[in-house]
């Protein structure tokens, strides 16, 4: 009998003597206090207060959850920021929303977190990379374990990581924002030195071009320089070439380069853009943004990365967070934890205990965002048209923040495929047959193998996927055309011709029926 | 008694003077005898003649809507050809064949025209019902409805539950017809000014979609 209590005893001691001293998952627990869930925009809601017990502390903790599946649904991530040309800027994300919607005015935006850290010395640049639909507009810093990056894909996908930078290139843009060419760019502000490379002159080159090489003088809709004054990207139209002596103005760059000298390469409607080619998985990434700390790599929570910060960072003191997270089924959610109001019992958290929280909620892989004051959430509310805060702004206010990511509804324009050049490709016939039924819906006869096509009304123009559109318009005259969108395959079709839609108030349309009864007078 | 007998023929003449009529004419006296310088008639007459391209049922018609508030003017199109009726909205096309006991209405959708019936059909809506007595006449080119014959304008604006009245209803003719009806119109309680135009009265030949 002895002998078998002193090996129950050393059985107990062996295995206490082999755990881990690390913090698993069981150590972590929250009891619910208050619980709500419903469906917004398709969106999933959760809001929660509760006890988060972790590692032997215990803290009132209250937090939103908004999440959906990009698999499953027409909804996209997308990245935002409010910077202008030239500069960059900073507003708060509801301005951030209305910039995306003139943006794309084909999506359907109907919520949205704040984004990366930023430098709140320097004019609110962003610190890492940040891509809007393809444009790279910022490469941010380089590969750090302490930063990452976080992008989405056309099709729903979420890259994560450090995406490696192969130099800056040209890329030659058509009207429809197809890539008729790219092209490395090989020197900066310095001559090509052969007949094969190609070169880029910024107003930091101060000296005369000299003449004979042949140049494209770009009059630029933006460039962004970043903290060093490199001007990582670059975006104009053709203003003219010329072989002779010429220098950089402001608000232009020049390319240099013998193969300008083909006279159909650059016409005046392409869209030249000088950025960043990214490689390392970010090659299709459509938007991104720069990320903090991973919380969670493969289903792991980085707990063994947090203990190995210093003491003094931010990863071991409780503040108001914002992370972003993805479910194995493709479920891309945000979590904002409020903070910094411990008598409300928003005691915020540490990167163990949001981490935790990210898990908890199904997430694989989750990443840090800004936090503290710039921890925003945002949700359209209907009956208002407003974004409400669902979160504490522990400002006070909502703070301005460089970017941030929007969940938004619709369809993403293709764009940016390459295309044979020369272009050999057939086109699409216009579309025929336009008109508006009595309930205000457009219709139009397309094609039935590409049902992509650009509506355009009164000059604006939108991408659409069906040829049955319910308009919303004011009243007045409206001119309407609509073109199939090209592939790879085929190219965009001329305009349809012009239908006229008046769009009249109620009294004037009430009046016009009056009339209308003439009409059947016999 | 002499003097008694020339005082009542005098006064018998004085009565017969008094009952002769009126001249109210060019002041030569020479009437023409056929009754028509009654100038009630004349005026009549004018108005039904040119009323009177409204039973050939051809012309074209445009509507014009102004919202005195917004500024702003709405013009759709009319054509009239017997009993095919166009309506020309932008690009909104219908047409309209009353030759039947129902109304049948043509709407263009695309390419083809889509065609419905409808139960509704009147006669003497609008302008087709009116009658000089219910005008008055402001000069030789202009009548004015006047206020008590609005009312004949009920069964026509009680179509359309939201139009509230039709007021200070004007005619304006040229030569041969009436060319231009001007009135306000009050719907919900805010009031527009209409301007129908009538042109090409003879000229309108509008063939049925197939």
């Amino acid at each position: 009998m002895k002998k078998l209590f002193i090996t129950i005893f050393v059985s107990i001691m062996l295995l206490l003597s082999l755990t881990p001293n690390t913090y698993s998952a069981n150590d972590f627990r929250f009891d619910i206090l208050t619980h709500e869930r419903r469906y917004v925009h398709g969106l999933e809601h959760i809001r929660r207060t509760g006890l988060l017990t972790w590692n032997e502390e215990q803290k009132e903790q209250h937090y939103n959850y908004l999440g959906v599946n990009l698999k499953t649904t027409d909804y996209n991530v997308i990245a935002s920021d409010n910077y202008r040309p030239f500069e960059w800027g900073m507003s708060n994300l509801r301005v951030h929303i209305a910039t995306a919607q003139q943006r794309f005015p084909q999506l359907e935006i109907t919520a949205g977190v704040n984004g990366d850290f930023y430098d709140i010395n320097n004019t609110g640049r962003s610190t890492h990379t940040h891509i809007v639909d393809y444009e790279v507009k910022h490469r941010g810093v380089g590969a750090s374990i302490h930063r990452s990056v976080i992008g989405f894909t056309t099709d729903g996908d979420m890259v994560h990581g450090n995406p490696s930078f192969l130099g800056q290139h040209l890329n030659i843009l058509n009207e429809f924002r197809e890539l008729k060419k790219r092209i490395k760019i090989d020197r900066i502000n310095q001559l090509p030195q052969n007949d094969l490379e190609v070169a880029i002159f910024h107003t930091s080159f101060e000296d005369e071009i000299p003449e004979d090489y042949i140049k494209v003088v770009v009059k630029a809709s933006d460039i962004k320089t970043d903290a060093n004054g490199n001007a990582n990207y670059s975006k104009g139209q053709l203003d003219y070439k010329t072989t002779e002596a010429v220098t950089v103005e402001e608000k232009s760059f020049i390319l240099v380069g013998k193969m300008f000298q083909d006279e159909d390469l650059i016409q005046p409607t392409d869209t030249l853009l000088v950025q960043e080619l990214l490689g390392n998985g970010f090659e299709n990434v459509r938007h991104a943004i720069g990320a903090g700390a991973p919380l969670v790599l493969n289903g792991v929570v980085q707990h063994d990365y947090f203990q190995s910060l210093p003491s003094n960072n931010m990863a071991h003191f409780r503040h108001p967070r914002t992370a972003v997270g993805e479910k194995e089924d493709g479920t891309i959610f945000f979590i904002v934890v409020d903070g910094r109001d411990i008598i409300a019992g928003k005691n915020g958290v540490k990167y163990g205990e949001l981490g935790e929280l990210m898990k908890l909620h199904g997430a694989v892989n989750a990443f840090n965002l800004d936090g503290g004051g710039s921890s925003t959430m945002l949700l359209r509310n209907d009956e208002t048209g407003e974004y409400d805060g669902l979160n504490t702004f522990s400002d006070g206010t909502i703070r301005s923040i460089s970017n941030g990511l929007l969940f938004a509804r619709g369809n993403l324009e293709p764009t940016f495929y390459e295309i044979p050049y020369p272009d050999t490709r057939a086109s699409y016939e216009a579309p025929t047959g336009l008109y508006v039924d009595g309930e205000g819906v457009f219709h139009f006869t397309g094609n039935n193998e590409n049902m992509q096509y650009i509506l355009k009304i009164n000059g604006r123009e939108t991408y659409v996927t069906k040829e049955s559109i319910p308009l919303i318009l004011a009243a007045g005259t409206h001119e309407i055309q609509v073109r199939v969108k090209g592939n790879p395959n085929y190219a965009t079709s001329p305009f349809s011709d012009t239908f006229t839609y008046n769009v009249h108030n109620d009294d004037v349309r009430a009046i016009l029926d009056l009339f209308r009864n003439i009409a059947q007078t016999n | 008694m002499k003097k008694i007998l020339l005082t009542v023929i005098f006064a018998l003449s004085l009565l017969l003077v008094g009952c002769l009529p009126a001249n109210n004419g060019n002041g030569d006296g020479n009437g023409n005898g056929d009754g028509t310088d009654n100038p009630d008639e004349v005026a009549k007459t004018l108005f039904n003649e040119r009323l009177q391209f409204l039973d050939e049922n051809n012309f074209e018609l445009e509507i014009k809507v102004k919202d005195h508030q917004a500024l702003k003017e709405t013009i759709v199109m009319m054509y009239f050809d017997g009993d095919v009726v166009k309506y020309i909205d932008g690009d909104y096309e219908a047409y309209y064949d009353n030759s039947g006991s129902k109304s049948k209405m043509y709407e263009k959708q695309g390419n083809t025209f889509v065609v419905s019936e409808s139960n509704f059909k009147s006669s003497d809506l609008f302008f087709y019902g009116f009658e000089f007595e219910q005008f008055s006449v402001n000069n030789e080119t202009s009548y004015i409805m006047k206020s008590d014959d609005l009312a004949s304008l009920d069964g026509f604006i009680g179509l359309h539950e939201a139009v509230d009245s039709i007021e200070v209803l004007q005619l304006r003719a040229n030569e041969n017809h009436i060319h231009e009806i001007i009135f306000d119109i009050v719907v919900n309680e805010t009031t527009y000014l209409v301007t129908l135009t009538i042109s090409n009265i003879g000229q309108v030949n509008l063939v049925l979609p197939a």
